[in-house]
């Protein structure tokens, strides 16, 4: 526990978190205040709002759950990258030489602070266009908070696997660019192949993350099953995660 | 004494494109508790590879090192709170201060904050404390990796080349600190490549060289293997060291002037024999001493190439 508190605290204490967290929340403030300001010119009749002008919850997300997948990666790769830049792993395992004990530690302190970050902000998102309408909550709500696990269960899974990846390549850079060679690959080639396109990982999680209605990066609507992505995408990471705490219980940390 | 470090047949090896490199190639060592122990080499040597292997940053090795009785790497956990280290380079995250740094160090082993306080009055650092790390001086990087090392109030600490960068009064005060240390009954195992630093702070020594073990034991041992030759000087003048050196010379000891007197070839346990051989032709001594190498000349001799590939 007092492992899991000390990386709780290195994590949201650095930059690569504080950062994002900053930047996210003064695009937010900066929204509301545009909002406010053009509710005080722009009188509406909310009378005039009916249930079908309520956002759609795709749009209410879709700007957003790419960029988030995307800061994902990032924050996942540099959260262990950067530790190993400053050699500071060598420091912590001269305390802690239980390796595996630490980099899931590592792992889960990561997830835990993406996903509060996530959700919180996913939860401003969703509140500041349900508030423009007249009918707040009704069905919407749950689609809400449906989509938005969604959002933060998958993107979590992609910090992940960019943290085992890093702990591989030990630098930030390393472990994004391979995930992007990936994802480009996937999306630039195989995924022209018709048959292949729905069994390939990286764009299932995509068409998850990234497009909660399940339509792919080509504009065209595919049927995502929830439970069979979630499932795939949880056994990938395992199995990075896995190949990483064996390297890293094995390698010659410096 | 126990011995609170032992390691027999310790190799390391990397590979590279011209075959492997045998960085530690069968090192025995051990250290006995209570006692400054330096570890001496030339850059290269394998000193850190050694400590490494020591401290769990390199799991893969053959041979066998047991650190508080506990052998490593499997039984680090049990004594990873009992011993203290820093190797190469202090490794902190340059945007958090010396304190942070420590403090989340203290925390994942559930040490107090007092703990954090107290190790950076020892090192002195407590001015600079809340200060970045990335905007410390070497010296100053260097103080708060030992510390870290004192935050676990270890008995033993293993330190690779912790001297780095400091300035004299930085060196002195380290110095005062590994004694202190000492009389407080703790080992303090240190490597260096300064040897007039090792011979001033440490009871015992290890030489390495080309990843082996070449010279052991206390400082006087080690300079007593260093004697090779005995000063003797006469009353009078060049013609009385001329007579004596002839006597010597007929006994068959080899004999070389000097300005002080002669330069006799032999060691401090033939001593007696000189003079009786000086004073049965009425040449008595006025000055007998042994010329001891010091412990560069020595280290320099034992770590040469010739010495090592013997």
């Amino acid at each position: 526990m007092n492992l899991l508190l000390a990386e709780l605290r290195r994590l949201t204490s650095r930059r690569i978190f504080k950062i994002p967290v900053m930047v996210f929340f003064g695009l937010l403030t900066i929204g509301l205040i545009l909002t406010v300001v053009s509710a005080l010119f722009v009188e509406k009749d909310p009378r005039s709002l009916h249930r079908s002008e309520v956002p759609d919850i795709d749009l209410i997300f879709a700007p957003f759950n790419f960029w988030l997948a995307l800061l994902a990666v990032v924050i996942g790769s540099s959260s262990l990258g950067a530790e190993f830049g400053a050699a500071s792993l060598s420091t912590q395992l001269l305390f802690e030489p239980r390796r595996i004990r630490v980099l899931l530690t590592k792992a889960a302190a990561l997830v835990l602070c993406y996903a509060a970050f996530m959700v919180v902000f996913l939860s401003i998102i969703a509140a500041l266009n349900i508030s423009e309408v007249d009918e707040p909550g009704g069905t919407s709500w749950p689609r809400v908070i449906a989509d938005g696990s969604q959002i933060v269960g998958v993107s979590s899974l992609f910090a992940l696997i960019a943290f085992s990846i890093t702990a591989f390549t030990r630098k930030t850079a390393g472990a994004v660019f391979a995930l992007f060679g990936v994802f480009l690959t996937e999306v630039l080639f195989l995924a022209r192949f018709e048959w292949v396109r729905p069994r390939l990982p990286i764009m299932r999680l995509i068409s998850i993350v990234a497009f909660s209605s399940g339509t792919d990066t080509f504009g065209e609507s595919v049927q995502v099953d929830l439970v069979a992505a979630f499932v795939v995408g949880t056994i990938w990471t395992a199995v990075f995660l896995g190949a990483a705490t064996w390297y890293f219980s094995k390698a010659e940390i410096r | 004494m126990s011995n609170v470090i032992e390691v027999s047949g310790l190799k390391k090896s990397y590979a590279s494109r011209r075959g492997p490199i045998n960085a530690v190639d069968g090192l025995d060592l051990s250290v006995s508790s209570g006692v400054v122990h330096g570890f001496l080499g030339a850059n290269g040597s394998g000193k850190t590879t050694a400590i490494r292997s020591l401290v769990g940053q390199i799991r893969e090795y053959s041979g066998d090192i047991r650190i508080l009785g506990e052998q490593m790497p499997h039984g680090l956990p049990k004594v990873i709170d009992r011993f203290g280290a820093l190797v190469e380079a202090p490794s902190f995250f340059p945007n958090f201060s010396g304190r942070r740094n420590l403090e989340l160090l203290a925390k994942s082993r559930g040490f107090s904050k007092a703990s954090v306080v107290s190790a950076l009055e020892t090192v002195g650092l407590t001015d600079r404390a809340d200060h970045r790390f990335g905007t410390y001086s070497l010296g100053m990087k260097q103080r708060l990796g030992v510390a870290a090392v004192l935050l676990k109030d270890p008995e033993l600490l293993i330190l690779d080349e912790p001297a780095n960068g400091l300035d004299p009064p930085g060196i002195i005060a380290m110095r005062t600190l590994f004694r202190r240390l000492a009389s407080e009954g703790r080992t303090v195992f240190v490597s260096s490549h300064m040897l007039a630093e090792v011979e001033l702070s440490c009871d015992r020594v290890t030489m390495v060289a080309k990843g082996r073990m070449v010279q052991s034991g206390s400082l006087d041992e080690l300079r007593s293997l260093g004697e090779s030759s005995i000063e003797v000087s006469v009353p009078g003048g060049i013609q009385e060291h001329e007579s004596a050196a002839e006597v010597l010379r007929q006994a068959g000891f080899g004999v070389v002037h000097e300005i002080e007197g002669l330069k006799v070839a032999t060691t401090s346990d033939r001593a007696h024999e000189l003079t009786k051989l000086l004073a049965d032709r009425d040449i008595y001594v006025s000055v007998l001493r042994p010329v001891i190498q010091n412990l560069e000349e020595l280290f320099i001799g034992l770590t040469s190439e010739e010495a090592v590939s013997q």
